[in-house]
């Protein structure tokens, strides 16, 4: 339609309706024979009768009103401002409190902040604690460590305000689907890089899990939530399990940390740097795996398992495991701190030779075996080629090849 | 804790003067105001599902744009650049929640009825928005007549005020275009 076209349809619209009931002559005058004309005049103004109450409320309420109905019904942090921060949505919650995503609207960035529930049973110590959190990752610059940029109090909310970090978590990552060796390793050497850092600071992470670790798009990967850190050391709590227990009473508390807790964690005693080596540990193995070594129908259950059992060999689930992965894996979860590794830098330093032993092989196999096309073509010198390896390691090639298929695709 | 006024005032000025990042440091405090009050308004919904709300959201929206305290050259231009960004951001915030999609683009027009989902909510904004920079192309009077009475919430003589034409003209210009765009809208649903 014209802008003139519009204007006489208009023009014609508002004089009929002007009109009352001369409206029918005015138009057999005005539009003259023009059946086009007259029909769009004819429905502007019935548009316009039906509009009486169209667009009367403004936008800013139907907004509300959109907000209103998406909204739960509980009370919430969303829109509210603390300091300078816009909250705009809930991303979940954990044992310590709730986590929004917000705005700074200072540093126009977006942030997430943790804060402490205030109906919490563990009250004033949660409080602390979560200051103490903040204050122990704070501390802690790192590519694989959720950025601390702040701790706050106002309005009787304790905050923490961290880097926001978009991804998925690694338990739901392992939900999905299956992980391939070589993108566990990947994960793994991040994840182990992380806690080294936070090791040689003298910080002990104490909830390492696959819900505390965070993959971005771009495959990196971010610890989160140094909940538990250096608690033992401020002595002013309760250890491990007695808290547990009182948390565990809370809905949607850490129910989910248990099967990642150490033996020495379960039993309440003092922790050091091995204790996360185990729970990374069990991380490893269930990536591997795709369950959790430990868990079990109950609490009890998994914590019995926790002290007691050897997990099944992670050969179960994948044939194609390399043995020096399994070996890792089995001395991360010694039931025996002694028989661990003793620093988690040795268990990074275990993970990436293996890292790299398997690149290099897939190197090594590219330079020296045919191509795929080759292959098709000349059948016999792949067959040849196969049973020779085979002659010499009839145990191992199947899954030494299959190793360095998965690092081809890391090289692809 | 509703936003600074001075606030947003400074930064509807600097978003008029071309600064871009302004409107988006804009958004957070225009939905901070705009869930509490969808917080007022699921409350009074429950305890009286016709009761309508316009009085408080009318306060509520002056309070967030505070017209009285801000020292602008003129009212007028004020109210030009808020609705601006009033449509701007609650247009935006519709889109993002994925809605213009849903059903092809079918959209139930019923913006004068008191519950009505989300979705469909939503749906009828970003509808609404398309219709109206259509409108803009034939007849920019009315599309901003429009702007300035749905988005920026203003009365009659405000808008007269701002558009520099009297009040029977506004209210003219103001039925044809609910009229042209109801039935642009009901259109797209066919």
């Amino acid at each position: 339609m014209t802008p003139e076209r519009w204007k006489r349809i208009d023009e014609l619209a508002q004089g009929a309706l002007e009109r009352g009931d001369q409206r029918a002559a005015f138009l057999d005058e005005a539009c003259a024979g023009d059946d086009s004309l007259r029909s769009e005049v004819e429905s502007q103004i019935a548009f316009q009768q039906q509009a009486s109450k169209f667009l009367e409320e403004p936008a800013f309420k139907h907004a509300a009103q959109l907000i209103a109905n998406a909204q739960t019904e509980t009370e919430s942090m969303e829109g509210r401002i603390i300091s300078h921060y816009s909250i705009l949505r809930k991303l979940g919650e954990g044992g310590m409190g709730e986590v929004y995503l917000a705005q700074d609207t200072t540093l126009s960035r977006k942030v997430a902040i943790k804060f402490l529930s205030q109906n919490s049973v563990a009250g004033e110590q949660a409080r602390k604690r979560l200051v103490r959190e903040a204050r122990a990752a704070a501390a802690l610059d790192h590519p694989h460590i959720c950025a601390v940029h702040e701790v706050g109090e106002e309005s009787g909310y304790s905050f923490i305000v961290m880097q926001y970090v978009e991804g998925e978590t690694l338990a739901s990552r392992i939900q999905r689907q299956p992980i391939e060796l070589r993108e566990a390793l990947d994960i793994a050497v991040q994840i182990a890089d992380a806690l080294a850092e936070a090791h040689s600071h003298r910080i002990i992470h104490r909830d390492v899990k696959p819900q505390n670790v965070m993959l971005t798009a771009s495959g990196q990967v971010k610890v989160l939530d140094f909940g538990l850190a250096r608690v033992v050391r401020e002595g002013s709590l309760i250890d491990s399990i007695g808290e547990t227990e009182n948390l565990v009473s809370m809905p949607g508390a850490v129910i989910g940390t248990v099967p990642y807790m150490s033996p020495e964690q379960v039993r309440g005693e003092a922790l050091d740097g091995r204790s996360d080596i185990f729970s990374f540990g069990a991380v490893l193995y269930e990536m591997l795996s795709g369950r959790n070594p430990f868990e079990a129908e109950s609490m009890g259950a998994t914590m019995s398992s926790i002290l007691t059992k050897e997990p099944l060999p992670l050969a179960r689930y994948a044939s194609e495991m390399p043995d020096e992965l399994q070996r890792i894996v089995r001395k991360a979860l010694s039931k025996d701190k002694e028989e661990r590794y003793q620093g988690i830098k040795d268990l990074l330093i275990d993970l990436r030779e293996l890292k790299q032993e398997l690149e290099f092989e897939a190197k090594l196999e590219r330079s020296t075996e045919p191509d795929v096309r080759d292959r098709s073509t000349t059948p016999e010198r792949a067959e040849s080629g196969g049973r020779k390896e085979a002659e010499t390691a009839p145990q191992q090639t199947v899954s030494h090849r299959r190793i360095i298929h998965h690092a081809h695709d890391l090289q692809q | 804790m509703a936003p600074s006024p001075g606030t947003i005032s400074k930064l509807l000025v600097d978003w008029r003067d071309g600064d871009k990042t302004a409107l988006d440091r804009l958004v957070p405090l225009v939905y901070g105001e705009l869930r509490r009050l969808a917080g007022y308004y699921m409350r009074r919904q429950r305890a009286d599902h016709t009761l309508q709300t316009s009085a408080l959201i009318n306060e509520a929206y002056l309070r967030l744009l505070d017209h009285k305290n801000m020292r602008w050259e003129n009212r007028a231009h004020f109210y030009a650049v808020a609705a601006q960004a009033m449509r701007r951001i609650l247009v935006d915030h519709a889109r993002s929640r994925g809605y213009q999609k849903r059903g092809g683009d079918a959209v139930k027009v019923s913006f004068d009825e008191a519950v009505i989902g989300a979705e469909e909510r939503a749906a009828e904004l970003v509808a609404l928005d398309d219709a109206l920079k259509d409108l803009a192309a034939i007849d920019s009077r009315k599309a901003q007549v429009v702007e300035l009475r749905y988005f920026g919430g203003l009365s009659v003589d405000e808008t007269a005020d701002v558009v520099g034409v009297s009040s029977v003209t506004v209210m003219r210009e103001w039925r044809s275009a609910k009229g042209w765009l109801l039935k642009a809208i009901s259109k797209r649903e066919q």
